[in-house]
């Protein structure tokens, strides 16, 4: 395998300055005329995947990866620098799950033959890949998922159901919690494995949510045949896989991403509506700032944390709850500010980058995805502070 | 692996113990309450003895040379134990002196709500003779020497030198501040640039933020310890969902200072200066201060009755944070360094 990667310089060892020039440089010469610019919902996969590609090519899908698999390996503050002028440049968001979440899970959990099967198709763009984690009746209580998989000679049989499969359409490819054990404590007997879209007996149905878009599916999987060998890590240890991976998506959803664009978009409106003068504004956007900052802090520890292999806790809920909140506190202020244009279902002339209501709606689901923040809590107060259940 | 500075606060928290009960006990500071000057001379000879008010002085001068994370361990736990002794600012008053003076007493360089750290606020110098005002002294009861920030430099005086009165101030902590006014009172102006003592400032601004996370951190572990066996309706009360939510907000704020606060120290000892550290450093500040009042309420509420009889520890905790919480600038005043140093903030206007 040739990784693009390897003939890239190590990133780390450039100035700041240097690198976000780069990138900079990157994206205006090589983001694709028809990808679209500063979307306010997930790509679809025509959209995204010509940008994929040219990552792809230049060897930059993987800004975190390790460079032995063709990643960037770029340091927690190179990384923030390269988020930062994708969302500057208002790049789409391509279909990142297979880099985000299974890519690092099969790093530490995988085989080796799974690593070289998998993890290069990834990053060719051969492979997309979708979530399947929640079901109707397991939500918030995800270990009561009812899915299930039975081993019939050298074959999983998977019947059941998941839902709120991010992108589940568009995926080629679906990783998936289900029950390998119903005897057993409920956490006990659940096996993480890979399934083929393509797959006899899978059905999708999108789900329209509140943003209007279909982004969101149902997966149904009805006698569902896959071979032994897509098990990843032990059979009936798909918990603590799940719980490593759940512990990703936190860290991914406390990244500050996600409010650090929300608050360049208030900016933009605030200037836009003449707001940005009045003192009061001023001072309440100086405290989401400063949030903002803060939690910039915070996340690098994470990052950190991440980079070295070393365990995410149930701790990182602080920055789940934390980033999540304050995205939608910024969305609640984008409304305010917009006035009698908070309703409009398109964005007003000239304000495609600052639409409120779109981001109002888009930070909805953010304190309810990954675990709900609520559900945060109460894995903080028992299992970091250690108050009585 | 820990670094270099992790070792070094592990062992200056460890001689801590000289000065912070092991067990947490605030029986002595409880007796040195309401007292003047509201610090234990015996502790402030410790302290003096331990060389910890020359910790980030440098070594050529006579310190330690250590830099603002063990700075900042020290001071979140001298706030954890509630320490009196006016050790931040003696620690400044040394680095103003580069070690050199017996000076154990800081004039407060940082005023008020007028959104500057403004040393030489209140004081004008002509011919050596000083005039005017500075408020809000720490330490000002007990030091034996003064240093004077002043246009252009600092002034070391003697704190029974003619024209100098001090009046005390009683504040809700038990401890004392004071006011010093400055009738002609005669004095060396040593040449200072106000970068040199805006620097010591700052790193005293941080290390108050320090000690006040310790407060915070240590009000809301003896909370947390009272939700786990204090019981109502015939269930601990930690067990109840509201207060374990409401708990968990306070944790989501600690983390947040406490990152914050130990990234900015690592600016201080990576020698980073201008608007990215005074803007992170007045983050900091405001962070911190919000904390501890946020702090304050909700540990008094959580105990209940007893969080407003006097015989409780807790309530120590929440006299502290509204006593000093706006020393070294309130959360008005570092909003607006904020505001001043962040470049994005200021621009289109």
């Amino acid at each position: 395998m040739n990784y693009p990667a390897h003939k890239l310089p190590d990133y780390n060892t450039i100035s700041d300055e240097e690198f976000r020039k780069i990138v900079k440089c990157f994206l205006e010469e090589a983001y694709p005329n028809e990808a679209p610019r500063f979307l306010q919902r997930r790509a679809r996969l025509n959209e995204a995947m010509p940008w994929y590609m040219v990552l792809s090519d230049k060897g930059w899908l993987a800004p975190t990866w390790p460079r032995e698999w063709g990643g960037m390996e770029l340091s927690p503050n190179k990384h923030l620098i390269f988020i930062d002028e994708f969302e500057n440049f208002g790049a789409a968001r391509v279909h990142d799950i297979g880099v985000v979440m299974l890519g690092p899970l099969l790093m530490k959990y995988g085989t080796e033959k799974q690593k070289l099967n998998y993890l290069p198709k990834i990053l060719e763009g051969t492979d997309i890949w979708a979530q399947g984690y929640s079901e109707p009746n397991a939500g918030s209580d995800l270990a009561s998922l009812r899915t299930e998989a039975v081993r019939e000679g050298e074959n999983w049989i998977i019947n059941g159901q998941k839902t709120w499969t991010t992108l589940g359409a568009d995926a080629n490819w679906i990783f998936i919690l289900v029950r390998t054990d119903k005897t057993v404590k409920k956490q006990a007997g659940i096996s993480f494995i890979l399934v083929p879209m393509s797959s006899e007996g899978i059905t999708v149905r999108p789900i329209e949510n509140l943003e209007l878009k279909d982004e969101l599916c149902e997966v149904f999987f009805d006698n569902v045949k896959v071979p032994v060998e897509n098990l990843v890590g032990k059979e009936n240890d798909g918990w603590s896989i799940a719980k490593a991976l759940l512990g990703h998506e936190r860290v991914f959803i406390g990244a500050p991403r996600l409010s650090a664009q929300a608050l360049g978009r208030l900016k933009r409106l605030a200037i836009h509506t003449g707001v940005w003068e009045e003192e009061s504004f001023r001072n309440k956007y100086i405290h989401f700032s400063m949030d903002l900052e803060d939690l910039s802090d915070l996340f690098e520890t994470y990052t950190e944390k991440l980079r070295t292999g070393a365990p995410i806790g149930a701790d990182v809920a602080v920055i789940k709850i934390f980033q999540s909140e304050l995205y939608q506190r910024i969305s609640d202020e984008m409304i305010e500010i917009s006035a009698e244009d908070s309703g409009r279902r398109e964005p007003a002339p000239g304000c495609e980058s600052m639409h409120a209501s779109g981001a109002w709606l888009a930070a909805r689901p953010t304190t309810i995805f990954g675990g709900s923040n609520e559900i945060m809590r109460n894995m903080l107060a028992k299992f970091v502070l250690k108050l009585p259940t | 692996m820990s670094e270099e500075w992790q070792e070094n606060s592990r062992m200056i928290l460890d001689s801590l113990a000289a000065i912070i009960p092991k067990d947490n006990n605030l029986q002595g500071i409880r007796a040195a309450r309401f007292n003047a000057p509201g610090s234990r001379p015996e502790i402030m000879e410790t302290i003096i003895e331990m060389g910890l008010l020359s910790l980030t002085v440098s070594e050529e001068n006579g310190g330690a040379g250590l830099g603002m994370r063990e700075y900042c361990s020290m001071a979140k736990r001298l706030g954890e134990g509630l320490i009196p002794e006016p050790l931040i600012t003696a620690c400044l008053a040394q680095r103003l002196t580069n070690g050199n003076e017996q000076a154990i007493g800081a004039v407060t360089a940082w005023q008020g709500l007028s959104g500057s750290l403004n040393a030489s606020i209140g004081i004008t110098v002509s011919n050596n003779v000083i005039n005017g005002k500075k408020i809000a002294v720490e330490g000002a009861l007990s030091a034996k020497q003064i240093v004077v920030t002043v246009p252009d430099g600092i002034a070391i005086v003697d704190s029974n030198t003619l024209g100098l009165s001090i009046s005390p101030i009683e504040l809700q902590d038990g401890t004392f501040i004071g006011e010093l006014n400055f009738e002609n009172v005669k004095a060396e102006v040593l040449p200072k640039t106000e970068e040199d003592i805006n620097h010591a400032i700052n790193e005293a601004v941080l290390a108050h933020s320090a000690y006040l996370l310790g407060v915070s951190e240590r009000a809301f572990d003896i909370t947390l310890e009272y939700l786990r066996i204090r019981e109502q309706f015939g269930k601990k009360i930690g067990t109840f969902q509201a207060l374990q939510h409401r708990a968990t907000e306070i944790q989501i704020s600690i983390q947040l200072a406490q990152a914050a606060l130990f990234s900015c120290a690592a600016k201080f000892d990576n020698s980073e200066t201008g608007s990215k550290l005074y803007s992170h450093l007045s983050r900091v500040k405001t962070r911190v201060t919000r904390l501890s009042m946020h702090v304050a309420r909700e540990v008094i509420q959580m105990h209940g009755a007893i969080g407003f009889a006097d015989e409780s520890d807790i309530g120590l905790y929440a006299r502290k944070s509204i006593s000093v919480g706006s020393f070294y600038g309130s959360i008005e005043c570092h909003r607006k360094l904020y505001m001043k140093h962040t470049e994005y903030l200021n621009e289109n206007l």
